[in-house]
């Protein structure tokens, strides 16, 4: 009887010890492969940066071949900084100042990237009646009596953006974008920080700089509808994210719970569930766009390299690096330019209700001066 | 003498005056009834809207008032020949001052009506933070507009059919214009920059254009 236990124990020992040395086994061949993949992943990664720098290299050699021979084949290149526009009928369209403005504006917003976004010349083609055939079929067409602003649009489109890592376009909505037309942009930023309807954006409205960071998402946070917002926009939310006959039943009771009976565990929850990226953000992109801006502008030369230099840190760190200012008074200074930056009030100035007056007695004076009867 | 042209043209506008009046009056309060202090995420922005979409009618209403009233001032003259006119014993200057002012006159009663009825309005909207009522910014806008439109048709209806014909014609002939230019392949644009310096200050018709918001920003 001993025996045999004694035999079931040695037994049981050698099952216990072998699955224990093949998992350990097995254990270091996974280490081994993870390893190896890890190797692999890094050498990808190393060819992947090479290809990169390869191509940017050539898409460089190209785009300096063609700024030396467009000045040698006679195409009368326009050149403001570092930008170059190739248009076959360059004074019929005001290109020279549009050239200028776009790359005062590509100079400002994107510093040293600027030069890289252009280091391809922009080919324009000259619409009107009766030219000869475009030989170049890269060229973009462009109507002889473009404004300057327009003109300036399209070489600023036609730029490009540069790129932007995840983590700062998840939260900016986009690339970081040149601000075209600065008070029309922050004008409608203040319309929006009227009418978002979002607690946060109506504390910074009323001078909270707190409610602005919020606002603006600053946090990263994926649950900013607990600061953004109150329980009652919390409600709202959830009221416009889905409509009550496409959710399933358990996702309905919470719905319902939140909808029907104002429970605000039950918003939270519900919200939480479809995602940050389908709630309604209290403000859009155009407002956090015109945050870069104004960290931009506040950092001066080289802003824009600071602020992409580290793809890591925090949106927060990076704009105060970008800045040279802490993010208080980043964004203190993008709230006061906004609010400066009121709609005009709809009624009409003095000088205006003038001239209208004026167009009246001119014309009322030419009605009771005619002397002469007509009866024909 | 200038009362009785008051009556007569009170006569002869009477329903127009009346109708604009309470159009007047009431377009304002229907342009806020979407107001609440706490109003909810896009229903601000909606609200705004809507006040926009009724502020086109301040404008129609304004031009349309001023050119009716102006064709009806003078439509029983054209019919009698003017002899009417003719057989008054004051001078024709005086006549057309005289019809003038008391067709501004008129005027005055849409003009208060509407002042009346954004009063009103902006007092009993409740608007949430950062959303201002313009009520008198409107009504002289509104005032002026009118006026405008008044006289400048008050002017051609105070000519022949003739006259009107004309200026009426030389319109027409430059749009036709514009229209054969355009058809025969031509870039040339002569019609947008006669109607630009017409709409933006200090052309004569600026005050028509840009937004008119009884509820702004």
């Amino acid at each position: 009887m001993c025996d045999r236990r004694a035999a079931g124990g040695v037994l049981a020992a050698l099952l216990t010890a072998t699955a224990l040395s093949g998992q350990a086994l097995d254990s270091a061949r996974l280490h081994h492969r993870a390893d190896s993949l890890l190797a692999l992943w890094r050498e990808a990664n190393t060819f992947a940066e090479v290809q990169q720098t390869l191509r940017e290299d050539r898409r460089g050699q190209v785009g300096r071949q063609t700024r030396a021979t467009a000045a040698l084949r006679g195409e009368n290149p326009v050149k403001a900084g570092d930008l170059m526009v190739i248009a076959d009928f360059p004074d019929s369209i005001p290109l020279r100042e549009a050239a200028r403005r776009a790359w005062a504006i590509l100079a400002s917003t994107y510093a040293g990237e600027a030069t890289v976004l252009v280091s391809q010349p922009i080919r324009l083609a000259v619409m009107f009646a009766n030219r000869q055939p475009i030989t170049v079929l890269s060229a973009r067409r462009i109507r002889k009596n473009v404004s300057t602003e327009e003109l300036e649009r399209t070489l600023l489109g036609l730029a490009g953006q540069p790129r932007v890592d995840r983590r700062f376009s998840s939260w900016l909505g986009n690339t970081v974008r040149p601000v075209f037309d600065t008070a029309a942009e922050q004008s409608a930023v203040y319309v929006q920080l009227v009418t978002a309807g979002a607690a946060a954006a109506t504390r910074c409205f009323e001078g909270s700089v707190a409610g602005c960071s919020a606002a603006l998402q600053l946090a990263e946070d994926s649950e900013f509808y607990l600061t953004a917002f109150d329980a009652l926009q919390r409600r709202t939310a959830v009221a416009g994210a889905r409509s009550r006959q496409v959710l399933e039943p358990t996702a309905l009771a919470t719905y319902s719970l939140c909808v029907d009976h104002h429970v605000d565990s039950a918003c939270v929850g519900f919200l939480h569930g479809i995602g940050a990226g389908q709630v309604p953000q209290p403000l859009s992109s155009q407002a956090r766009n015109l945050l870069v801006s104004t960290a931009l502008s506040l950092g001066g030369v080289d802003a824009y390299d600071r602020l992409m230099a580290d793809s890591t840190a925090p949106v927060i760190a990076r704009l105060e690096r970008a800045a040279h200012a802490p993010i208080d008074k980043v964004v203190g200074e993008w709230r006061a330019r906004i609010i400066a930056a009121r709609p005009a009030v709809q009624g009409i100035p003095l000088r205006g209700a003038i001239v209208t007056l004026g167009w009246v007695g001119l014309i009322a004076i030419g009605a009771i001066r005619s002397t002469r009867w007509r009866l024909s | 003498m200038f009362r009785a042209i008051l009556f007569q043209q009170w006569r002869w506008t009477r329903l127009i005056v009346a109708l604009s009046t309470v159009a007047a009056f009431a377009i304002p309060l229907f342009s806020v009834r979407g107001s609440a202090a706490n109003l909810e995420h896009k229903e601000a922005a909606s609200f705004l809207g809507d006040v926009q979409s009724w502020g086109v009618l301040y404008p129609t209403l304004a031009g349309a008032l001023g050119v009716l009233l102006a064709i009806t001032l003078w439509t029983p003259d054209h019919r009698g020949r003017h002899v009417y006119a003719l057989a008054l014993p004051i001078p024709r200057w005086r006549l057309v001052t005289y019809r003038y002012l008391a067709g501004l006159t008129l005027l005055a009663a849409p003009v208060i009506g509407l002042t009346l009825g954004t009063l009103l309005a902006s007092g009993t909207a409740s608007l949430p933070t950062g959303l201002h009522a313009y009520p008198l910014g409107l009504s002289v806008r509104f005032a002026l507009a009118a006026v405008v439109a008044f006289t400048l048709f008050f002017s051609v209806s105070s000519g022949t059919a003739r006259t009107a014909g004309t200026i009426l014609g030389a319109v027409a002939a430059l749009v036709v214009f514009q229209v054969l230019l355009s058809a025969a392949g031509s870039e040339a644009n002569i019609l947008m920059p006669i109607v630009n310096v017409l709409l933006t200050a200090p052309g004569p018709f600026a005050i028509f254009t840009g937004r008119w918001m009884l509820v702004d920003v």
